[in-house]
């Protein structure tokens, strides 16, 4: 089942597929953790929407939906 | 000289540093630009007064 | 609380001390993680012995620091930039490892390099760690916060953390002062240790393919440690750092590695995440337990607020309008005893030196002009309280967070939203703060706009002319067309802030939206000590600043108001003679001479005077006018200055000088003008010093310029029109 981390709900879990999208965003998110295999938890989205807060290896992120959209999970 | 004329001396002195400090700033903000990379960078150093 | 210092080896006397160069003097450098309490750390080990500069070409700031060590010798610690890792992919990341392989310009290569670590948040801070102790530079871990750590169930064990790492640990809390002194010692001690290597392999394909990017990178004149972390590093990176340009052939050695990494099934771009990952993974498996509370931690529940869909934005206004409030309400007494400071001194100045222009230089030059710009110490530093609070507290990100979206539909990025509000108070703590906006091209357009956010000092202006001209009539039953005046003018600055955002990012300063990609802290207390001191340097700075320049602008400003002088024509009353006098002086010409420009504007060449003399300040604008109509010492409240200037008639035409829709139009100007040197002089130095900043401030004024003319002339010209005369 698997799909972008932009569609997770609030609570959900997910393991990370694949992660694709602009070359910076990508090294910096692996550079945080983000790499496959990791566990994440979406857990809230920001009052107007966007960004996203997700929950990994022990801390708190925030991504744009934009950037969210090219992170697969399952 | 009296009074008046020692003031007026003294005020002239002190326009004049005045003046030459603020022409001084100038210059080492013009100066900066002109050399290379700008000097350190911003011709900050340890002066970078402002809190900064 | 275990605070132990394990690998160093067994011996009765201390080993000698780490090697030093030039001048006997140890060169500690301090990286880690942003919100690793590492600045905490910094300044707990340096105190007040501290200096702030930048670096060359870069408008990072260079922090550095002095302590004595427990055999007397003196310690110089760099305090670099936080950073997730040396991938140098930002102007921070760039310095820091520019710094670490000895290749930053001015700068020492460290001696021994000190990797704080939060014990919180072990595993991705271990990620920075693993490179940086791959670089062969002696070193120390500072295991930091493990307090709140604790409180939050996970418990780390240093020793085992250091058999793991191949690098001393030392468990700190830098907020208590706790565990430094073993740090110091740690520090002493690491050159005599072996230094540490990566501690993982490699898959066999990719170890053999990056073997020949090693070898280049040490025939330029790395290190064989270092060149082995670099390679890693470059598999994933699509440009080559500035810090690499010398080494031969690297693109095309590196091309050739990510072909056959690929070749043996792996993905080149995510190489160096997983590899590092993978055992970082284990290693906290095997130095860390971590007990489940069970209940939701401190942060989570606040957050669970703070960032609620409904509850969360109130929040945050509530918390914005605490601050814009405290800047104006709270200052305000603070400020009352500047002023009247200042006043008292000017008279007690006035009382002892004999009349003649030593006097009036002292009093009208010096004392009223710095005096000006010290009533902006109490606001600046209530701001800078504020800021620091918020950004220690961690609040500052959550902000980012919320803000984010709107900031985007005008182009710019969360972080530009504190900087502007900032502006309010005053545009120059605000340009200095947008120092936390990483993308370049963002914090261009934040500080371009910045001063269109009406900031204190046009209050007087404001008031002034609102209470001279504008009646005090009641509109719709409550609002005061006074009120409403005011906050047209707050708007119109705000609204066009937005719009010149949206059109330089469009144009101008067009770039790719950075990404917004950063961490959320956990809550923190912050160090009182830590903020008092990051304040009150500050603080000082300003002071300094104030001292020197402001007091010589001044100087000059009196200088040209002063000279020539003119003999009062026999009978003239004091408020006429002191208008001949101005106008023979050297900036009354200035004024006349400029009175054609500002002529279909509506004005005279008195206010001419006024609007080039504010350049050093704007609310010198006030005083000015003051001083033109003879006023004594005027202030934006005395009746007397506002009876005046509704009086004022024009001496040819006979008609009133000056009327509502002239002040409106004058209210407007200053809007938009930039008349502040501190501000000009602040962005000089924020958008890049030398010739790039004077250009940017250059342009900056420019613009402001322009559109503070060309919408005065549309107010007037066209109230004219409308039959608003």
């Amino acid at each position: 089942m698997a799909r972008p981390l932009s569609a997770l709900e609030p609570g959900e879990r997910g393991k990370v597929t694949a992660i694709g999208g602009d070359d910076d965003a990508v090294r910096r998110l692996m550079d945080l953790g983000l790499i496959r295999g990791t566990t994440l938890e979406l857990v809230r989205r920001a009052p107007l929407g966007d960004p996203l807060e997700v929950r990994l290896r022990g801390f708190m992120l925030t991504l744009r939906r934009s950037e969210a959209e090219h992170i697969t999970v399952e | 000289m009296d009074s008046q004329m020692m003031q007026t001396l003294v005020v002239g002195i002190i326009v004049l540093f005045a003046l030459a400090y603020v022409g001084r700033r100038a210059w080492r903000t013009v100066a900066a630009a002109r050399g290379p990379k700008g000097g350190d960078g911003g011709g900050c150093g340890s002066d970078c007064g402002c809190g900064h | 609380m275990d605070v132990a210092e394990a690998g160093a080896p067994a011996a009765t006397h201390a080993p000698s001390p780490a090697h030093v160069r030039g001048g006997g003097v140890l060169h500690v450098a301090l990286v880690g993680n942003p919100n690793t309490g590492k600045s905490t750390l910094f300044n707990a080990l340096t105190g007040m012995r501290q200096r702030v500069g930048n670096y060359s070409g870069v408008t990072v700031e260079r922090v550095e620091g002095r302590y004595r060590d427990a055999e007397g010798r003196s310690v110089a610690v760099l305090d670099l930039p936080g950073t997730y890792s040396l991938s140098a992919s930002s102007p921070d990341e760039e310095i820091a490892l520019g710094v670490l392989v000895g290749r930053a310009e001015g700068v020492d290569t460290p001696d021994v390099v000190v990797v704080v670590v939060d014990a919180q948040n072990l595993e991705r801070n271990l990620f920075l760690a693993s490179q940086v102790l791959e670089l062969g530079i002696p070193a120390v871990i500072a295991l930091n916060q493990v307090d709140a750590a604790l409180a939050a169930g996970i418990r780390v064990d240093p020793v085992e953390l250091t058999l793991e790492l191949g690098a001393p640990v030392v468990a700190t809390v830098a907020t208590k002062g706790e565990g430094l002194d073993l740090l110091k010692q740690a520090v002493n001690r690491a050159a005599a240790l072996p230094p540490a290597s990566r501690q993982f392999e490699l898959p066999a394909e990719a170890a053999a393919a990056l073997a020949p990017v090693e070898a280049c990178l040490v025939r330029g004149g790395f290190k064989p440690q270092a060149a082995g972390m670099e390679a890693l590093r470059l598999l994933a990176v699509t440009t080559i750092g500035a810090h690499l340009s010398h080494v031969q052939g690297l693109a095309e050695v590196v091309e050739r590695a990510r072909a056959e990494v690929e070749a043996a099934g792996l993905t080149p771009r995510s190489l160096e995440a997983e590899a590092r990952y993978g055992w970082i993974a284990d290693v906290v498996e095997r130095v860390s337990t971590r007990t489940h509370t069970g209940k939701k931690s401190f942060t989570e529940r606040v957050d669970a607020v703070a960032l609620h869909r409904v509850w969360g934005p109130l929040v945050f206004v509530l918390l914005m309008t605490l601050v814009f409030q405290s800047i104006f309400t709270w200052a305000e007494p603070m400020i009352g005893w500047v002023e009247t400071l200042f006043s008292a001194l000017g008279g007690a100045v006035g009382g002892v030196l004999p009349e003649g222009d030593l006097r009036s230089l002292v009093v009208d030059g010096v004392i009223a002009g710095v005096g000006s710009v010290l009533v902006f110490l109490p606001q600046i530093t209530i701001l800078f309280l504020f800021i620091g609070i918020l950004e220690d507290t961690g609040y500052m990100a959550r902000a980012a967070f919320i803000m984010d979206r709107f900031m985007r539909s005008v182009g710019l990025h969360g972080r530009s939203f504190i900087p502007l509000l900032s502006g309010y108070a005053c545009a120059v703590p605000g340009v200095m703060s947008t120092r936390t906006i990483e993308n370049p091209k963002d914090r261009l357009a934040t500080i371009m706009v910045l001063p269109l956010m009406s900031c204190s000092a046009r209050i007087p202006v404001y008031t002034l002319l609102i209470g001279a001209f504008i009646p005090s009539i009641t509109v719709a039953g409550i609002l005061n067309l006074r009120g409403i005046t005011l906050l047209a003018m707050y708007l119109l600055g705000t609204l066009t802030a937005l719009g010149m955002a949206a059109v330089f990012k469009k144009t101008l300063l067009k770039g790719r939206a950075r990404p917004l990609i950063m961490e959320l802290p956990p809550y923190r207390l912050p160090s009182v000590r830590s903020l008092a001191l990051s304040v009150s340097h500050r603080a000082s700075m300003f002071l300094r600043k104030a001292g020197t320049v402001i007091l010589s602008l001044s100087i000059v400003l009196w200088a040209l108001a002063t000279y020539p002088k003119t003999r009062p024509a026999p009978g003239a009353t004091p408020a006429v003679a002191q208008e001949q006098q101005l106008a023979n002086s050297v900036l009354g010409r200035m004024g006349h001479a400029i009175e054609p420009a500002v002529r279909p504007l509506g004005y005279d060449w008195k206010i001419g005077v006024g609007i080039v003399a504010s350049l050093a300040a704007r609310e010198v604008f006030v005083s000015t006018m003051g001083t033109i109509y003879g006023v004594g010492s005027a202030d934006e409240t005395s009746g007397d200055l506002r009876a005046k200037l509704q009086r004022e008639r024009d001496p040819r035409t006979g008609a009133l000088a000056y009327t509502p829709l002239v002040a409106v139009g004058l209210m407007v100007f200053y809007v938009y003008a930039m008349m502040c040197m501190s501000t000009v002089a602040v962005v000089v130095r924020e958008t890049g010093g030398g010739r790039t900043g004077v250009k940017w401030a250059a342009f900056q004024f420019a613009y402001m310029l322009a559109l503070a003319y060309g919408a005065a002339f549309i107010v007037y010209r066209g109230g004219l029109l409308l039959g608003f005369g």
